[in-house]
């Protein structure tokens, strides 16, 4: 969305400092990218085995999307960094939100 | 306009093609406006056929496509709308700001919005309309013969995707596009409430596609999500609708609680009380509006337990809500107030809207609730907090911004008729609906017998429509009388206190030559005290960087358009729907694509032709 960034946006960056950090958050993306494959597969054959039983399988599972989830938010989308407190409230309240909405209907349905 | 390349083109091109806040802002306005007419024509056919006892006028089903399409039209096409309308004429303006955040985004959130309202309302010449309720419960919604509820799921789902990327831009725009100085408690309240309602529709929507896509796989694709011989579960449908449901009246009303906020303070003189109330007050309705949505499902049998939570949930809402109540009677306590048409519309609000949080809080008593459901009493309760309370909200925002969103001042005179029309005509309309409610009469019934004694009441009810219908006219009389031979005003003509005051008649391209340095609360106010003329600026004069114009927002609406189409008659129709439904989407996917492809970045108004410019407009 190059043409819609906010007008007048200046970037104070000496390009030593950003070549360091570029050069971090590479490493960073590589090792996660490669997590991130590793526990696709791992996932899968936890389900495709029948070594594990079913119930356990999809516990297991559901970790290691939540494990997912935070390489996402963290490692490719920069929630840590500065600036994205906003963001953060955001998915609080949503998680928020979603949770009271869900256990409730939940309960209420059961 | 001396942008020179965009003179070359057409009128026509330049609106279709427009990524300005202002004139997406007008396009929303007036599309709007458009389905707020059709609505009302359906509303009044439905009091014409309840006039009397046992009428034949419309009947049976075609009254229940009316009645279907009124609620749809007036809640998804007429007033969303009309509030984005606002929020883009007037939001980035009270901001400080050059446009919204994403510009493209925006323009394409009109465009869904607009081909997924024809898509729903071409339902009238291809078979029939959708006659499930705006509600669409199932088993009714999944069984109902025909294509009618095909066209409100699709239509709806186009037109929703719209709202939610609205919703979406206008939060970043908020965040990040405030001028130095505007921090959140500077903020005006009518920024303050499209905050919320942007974060109560980027929860709450998601929750009504969820559903609508489920009501279209039971439709389309004969799935049994709803069905209970099936296995499925038709009170689901119920739950997330209203899920989405209650947090959408708050996301209708919220907006209106700005408007008047704004509208008040300025017709006060004074600022408005108790600001950082108000504020905590629309963010505390705002979550408590999830937590209640089960209010609509009382007589469902959920239980004592659930319906007495969800009863005492419901009514603490209405505390916040009476803080404002007050604290528009105590901005106007000791004001110098001027009895404006918009001022008039604000007024008249503030016991309309009171009127409705009462009989809200009465259905709100679950066990009282079982005698008033889906009676006449709800359909009193709710029009006098979507009609006496938004509605009215939406009219005195139209007089108060229209010289800033047309550089011209609508008459006042007529002003003042059309608010007594419409006003008078509202509470002879609903007032008596309450009573009709009490006495038994059930709601979306065609007609009711002679003995039953309703005759009298509905008579007057069908009256105040007309009153209504006259109050509307006098509307557009006077839009076009105002466009006709309108007089230019200044930039500020009520003496305001907001930023969006700052700028000259009519609004630049760009909004703001430099962008202002705002020093607090009523930002204009503050400098006008200070004896300053104009705004501190925040930066030098410079080139500003402004984004093109794009004519893809319109194509990929009209792929999904195209698609939706495809979707309604796949289950009839087979082959050649699923080529319409590839086609479509192909174009929405083809259209995103050269999106992502092609670097845009905009262009520059130079710094030069600028302060030309700025030299032929007054100050
Ligand atoms: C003090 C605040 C409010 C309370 C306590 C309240 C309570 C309720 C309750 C309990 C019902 C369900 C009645 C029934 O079906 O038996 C209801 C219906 C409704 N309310 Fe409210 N309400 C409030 C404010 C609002 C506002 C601000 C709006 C919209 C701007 C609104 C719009 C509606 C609508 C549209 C319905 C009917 C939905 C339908 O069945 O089609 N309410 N309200
Ligand atoms: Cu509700």
């Amino acid at each position: 969305m190059a043409s819609n960034e906010q007008p007048n946006s200046v970037h104070h960056h000496s390009s030593l400092q950003k070549k360091i950090k570029l050069k971090q958050e590479r490493r960073q993306h590589n090792v996660s990218f490669v997590m991130m494959i590793l526990l696709t597969i791992v996932a899968f054959a936890a389900i495709a085995s029948d070594a594990i039983s079913n119930s356990v399988a999809i516990l297991f599972i559901i970790v290691l999307a939540g494990v997912q989830v935070f390489f996402q938010l963290y490692i490719w989308m920069h929630l840590g960094h500065k600036g994205h407190e906003f963001p953060m409230w955001g998915i609080a309240s949503g998680l928020l939100i979603a949770l009271i909405t869900v256990g409730t209907l939940v309960g209420l349905i059961w | 306009m001396s942008n020179a390349h965009a003179a070359n083109k057409s009128v026509l091109w330049d609106w279709l093609t427009t990524v300005d806040h202002k004139k997406i802002g007008i396009l929303y306005l007036v599309s709007g406006g458009f389905f707020f007419l059709v609505g009302g024509l359906e509303a009044v056919l439905i009091r014409i056929q309840l006039m009397n006892p046992e009428m034949t006028f419309l009947t049976g089903n075609l009254y229940n496509q009316v009645l279907t399409m009124h609620g749809t039209t007036m809640i998804f096409l007429a007033a969303m709308p009309i509030i984005f309308g606002f929020m883009n004429a007037v939001v980035p303006l009270q901001i400080g700001a050059r446009d919204v955040a994403f510009p493209f985004v925006n323009s394409l959130g009109f465009w869904l919005f607009f081909f997924g309202g024809v898509l729903l309302n071409l339902s009238w010449f291809l078979g029939g309309a959708p006659d499930a309720g705006w509600t669409a419960y199932a088993p009714l919604s999944t069984t109902s013969t025909g294509h009618g509820v095909d066209f409100y799921v699709l239509g709806l789902q186009i037109a929703g995707a719209g709202t939610l990327m609205g919703g979406i831009n206008f939060l970043v725009t908020i965040i990040n596009m405030r001028a130095p100085g505007m921090t959140f408690m500077r903020m005006p309240l009518f920024t303050w409430t499209a905050f919320v309602t942007s974060g109560l529709i980027l929860f709450a929507f998601p929750a009504l596609t969820i559903g609508f896509f489920l009501l279209m796989f039971d439709r389309v694709f004969e799935a049994n999500f709803f069905d209970a011989n099936m296995g499925g579960n038709a009170i689901i449908w119920e739950h997330i609708f209203w899920i989405f449901g209650h947090p959408e009246v708050y996301i209708l009303i919220l907006p209106a609680f700005g408007i008047i906020s704004e509208v008040v303070a300025t017709f006060s003189r004074k600022r408005l009380f108790g600001y950082s109330a108000m504020v905590f007050a629309t963010v505390l309705i705002g979550f408590l509006g999830f937590m209640v949505w089960a209010h609509h499902m009382f007589t469902v049998g959920l239980g004592p337990v659930a319906n007495s939570i969800f009863a005492v949930a419901t009514m603490a809402i209405a505390i916040p809500t009476g803080v404002k109540i007050f604290n528009w009677v105590f901005t106007m306590w000791g004001g110098k107030i001027r009895f404006t048409t918009a001022n008039l519309f604000s007024v008249g609000f503030i016991p309309t809207f009171v009127m409705g949080g009462v009989t809200g809080v009465m259905l709100a008593a679950a066990p009282a609730d079982y005698q008033y459901h889906d009676s006449y009493f709800v359909v009193a309760h709710f029009h006098y907090v979507i009609v006496g309370g938004l509605i009215l909200g939406l009219f005195s925002g139209l007089y108060y911004w229209y010289p800033r969103m047309f550089g011209l001042m609508l008459n006042e005179a007529l002003g003042k008729w059309n608010f007594w029309t419409f006003f008078i005509g509202f509470h002879l309309t609903f007032f008596p609906q309450h009573f009709l409610g009490l006495m038994g009469m059930p709601r979306r019934y065609f007609t009711y017998p002679e003995e039953f004694g309703l005759g009298s009441l509905n008579f007057i009810s069908t009256i105040g429509a007309v009153f209504m219908t006259v109050g509307t006219i006098i509307f557009i009389i006077n839009v076009v009388v105002t466009h006709a031979k309108g007089k230019k005003v200044s930039g500020d003509p009520w003496d305001g206190r907001t930023l969006e005051w700052a700028i000259p008649n009519p609004t630049p391209h760009y909004n703001f030559l430099q962008t202002p340095l705002v020093r607090g609360l009523d930002a204009l106010w503050i400098e006008k005290m200070a004896g300053n003329k104009k705004m501190t600026p925040a930066e030098p004069v410079g080139d500003i960087h402004m984004p093109n114009n794009s004519i893809l927002p319109l194509i990929m609406s009209l792929g999904f358009f195209i698609a939706g189409f495809g979707f309604i008659y796949y289950s009839s129709a087979g082959a050649p729907a699923l080529i319409a439904i590839i086609v479509g989407l192909g174009i929405g996917l083809a259209c995103m694509f050269l999106r992502s492809w092609i670097d845009d970045h905009g262009h520059h108004l130079h710094k030069e032709d600028l302060l030309k410019e700025d030299k032929g407009v007054d100050a």
